[in-house]
């Protein structure tokens, strides 16, 4: 049973992240790697919140409007920056946040992790339900609205900012608006983090996940957005908790996501240059 | 006076080993023009493989270390090489996804074969400097200057070469490149092997330095791509960018403590991409505005 709850959770968080990265990469066309630190702060916020005796509602609300400010702020970057120093400048984000959290330790405990003090008012099986509930209902949300016009106009955006500059588009209010939307998806999954195990750490929600979740992002068919993000989330997420209960030693755990985040990353790289080369 | 001298020494054994990584990707980034991370799992290949040879081979010989951190920085840099050849600009956001893919592969190999990295090895890095021959405070600082500027020298004289030229002709226009009769392929795999080269010798430097990790190389080649954004290729403002930097890290770590010491590099690249945007973003209203007004005086 903890097991199912592990492993639920777990998916659901790295796949709330995959539509946030997924959603930038094909309404921005930009590569947003920056996904596991918005969690972060936004987990760290929504502790810190609840545990100063704010109500979970509001303490929720306002670390998602923390998550949706960063968001904006890199989509007002994404419109105005080249893809490569996007990606660039989200690496040392990731690497600047990470830091930070260490260094506050008067707030965020440091290396020792943030705990949450009041118990949540949800049992183990409601919380994995409503993590699963609200993936599903995210990753419906947004095949939905690739469909509708605005969406298509996002995703010739994505395709080509130059396209939909001669067809009435601009570029950077679409990569401003889907960076700050992505962002929110990012920080709901910070958000499960800190309900689901009641704590946080700086390596928690790192840049090693926000890379993983980039490769699924890239890799989820745009179509078949709900199916490709379940199965590659599975995949990439998901496998961490089956080696961990096969009892696999914890570097080698690590070893094999890596691997497998690495070699998709590389795939779908290889991939995409070749259809746009095509 | 104690402090203030640790601090300096600290700071030049840092803006040597800065340097080095810099010269390695002088040929990368500035001449072919590629953005890749690729040299970030070529340091971190070096200071495993040189640890490997000392280790196995019972030997606190300089040079071994030096040849398999040479060698596996050089064999690593290839690979990534191919795998940046394909892109040929045509992405080069895709391109820099490519190399993080690579370097996390290399990354996450390095912690299956040897169980975790600090676990494994940890400050128990064999040291070959350790046998006193070396004068100085860290053991290796000595050698590393001479490595920096033997570096240095290398590329400065490999940018005269036909090699050289054939890269910058490649960084510009691939087009261009293949009309002069260059294989551009083949001349990036030459320039960025020996690039890996120079890095993986950094990357044995930086272990003995702060242990191993198969994470080594990524905030040190992070660095070296915001100072050698900053500074352009002229090696003396690389030098002067790498030690402005490292002098303001330790002062930052002196002053708020090592966390924050590790964040400034980082946020020197932020900072230098966002001059670069606002500077672009000028540039490009300025001729907006002799568009649309052809009368305005040039």
């Amino acid at each position: 049973m903890a097991f199912a709850f592990l492993l639920v959770v777990s998916v659901s968080i790295g796949a709330l992240l995959s539509i946030a990265a997924h959603c930038s990469f094909r309404a921005a066309g930009r590569l947003f790697i920056v996904t596991g630190s918005i969690a972060a702060v936004a987990a760290y916020t929504f502790i810190g919140a609840v545990n100063q005796g704010i109500p979970w509602f509001v303490a929720e609300a306002v670390a998602l409007l923390c998550g949706w400010l960063l968001g904006m702020l890199l989509g007002w970057l994404a419109g105005r920056m080249s893809g490569e120093a996007f990606l660039l400048i989200g690496l040392a984000l990731a690497e600047v946040t990470r830091r930070l959290l260490y260094h506050f330790d008067a707030v965020t405990s440091g290396a020792y992790g943030l705990r949450l003090l009041t118990p949540a008012p949800l049992g183990t099986g409601a919380v994995a339900s409503l993590a699963a509930t609200i993936v599903l209902f995210l990753a419906s949300g947004l095949a939905w609205f690739f469909r509708t016009p605005l969406g298509c106009e996002w995703l010739v955006s994505g395709a080509s900012s130059r396209a939909a500059s001669l067809l009435g588009s601009n570029p950077q209010r679409v990569a401003l608006w889907a960076v700050g939307l992505s962002a929110l998806a990012a920080a709901q999954a910070g958000i499960l983090h800190a309900v689901a195990f009641q704590y946080v750490h700086p390596d928690d929600l790192a840049l090693g996940l926000g890379v993983a979740a980039l490769a699924v992002g890239v890799a989820a068919p745009p179509r078949h957005v709900v199916a490709g993000v379940a199965i590659l989330s599975f995949a990439a997420f998901g496998l961490r908790e089956v080696l961990r209960l096969v009892d696999t030693a914890g570097p080698a755990r690590f070893a094999v996501y890596q691997i497998v985040a690495g070699i998709v990353l590389i795939g779908m790289a290889l991939r995409t240059a070749a259809n746009e080369v095509g | 006076m104690g402090v203030l001298s640790q601090l300096l020494n600290g700071a030049l054994a840092a803006s040597v080993l800065l340097a080095l990584t810099c010269t390695a990707l002088v040929g990368q980034l500035v001449w072919l023009r590629v953005v890749s991370l690729s040299l970030a799992a070529s340091f971190a290949a070096g200071a495993y493989t040189a640890h490997l040879a000392v280790s196995s081979l019972h030997t606190d010989s300089v040079a071994i270390a030096l040849f398999a951190a040479a060698l596996g920085g050089g064999l690593c840099a290839s690979v990534g090489a191919l795998l940046d050849s394909t892109f040929h600009r045509k992405g080069a956001a895709l391109a820099l996804m490519c190399s993080l893919g690579f370097v996390t592969v290399i990354q996450g190999l390095m912690t299956f074969l040897t169980g975790g990295g600090v676990t494994a090895f940890g400050l128990n890095v064999v040291n070959p400097f350790a046998g006193g021959a070396w004068l100085g405070q860290p053991s290796w600082l000595p050698l590393g200057i001479a490595m920096a500027s033997f570096a240095a020298g290398t590329q400065f004289w490999i940018g005269r070469t036909w090699a050289g030229r054939a890269a910058v002709a490649i960084g510009d226009s691939v087009e261009l490149a293949l009309v002069l009769g260059v294989n551009p392929r083949s001349c990036q795999l030459l320039i960025q092997t020996v690039g890996g080269a120079v890095a993986g010798a950094a990357g044995l430097l930086g272990a003995l330095d702060a242990g191993l990790r198969p994470d080594i190389g990524f905030a040190v080649v992070l660095k070296a791509f915001g100072i050698l954004l900053a500074s352009g290729s002229s090696l003396w403002h690389v030098l002067a960018w790498a030690a402005g930097l490292v002098v303001m890290e330790q002062f930052v770590g002196f002053m708020w403590g090592g966390q924050l010491r590790e964040a400034t590099g980082p946020t020197f690249l932020a900072l230098v991409l966002l001059a670069g945007m606002i500077r672009e973003r000028t540039r490009g209203n300025r001729i907006q505005r002799r568009v649309v007004a052809p009368g305005e005086p040039t």
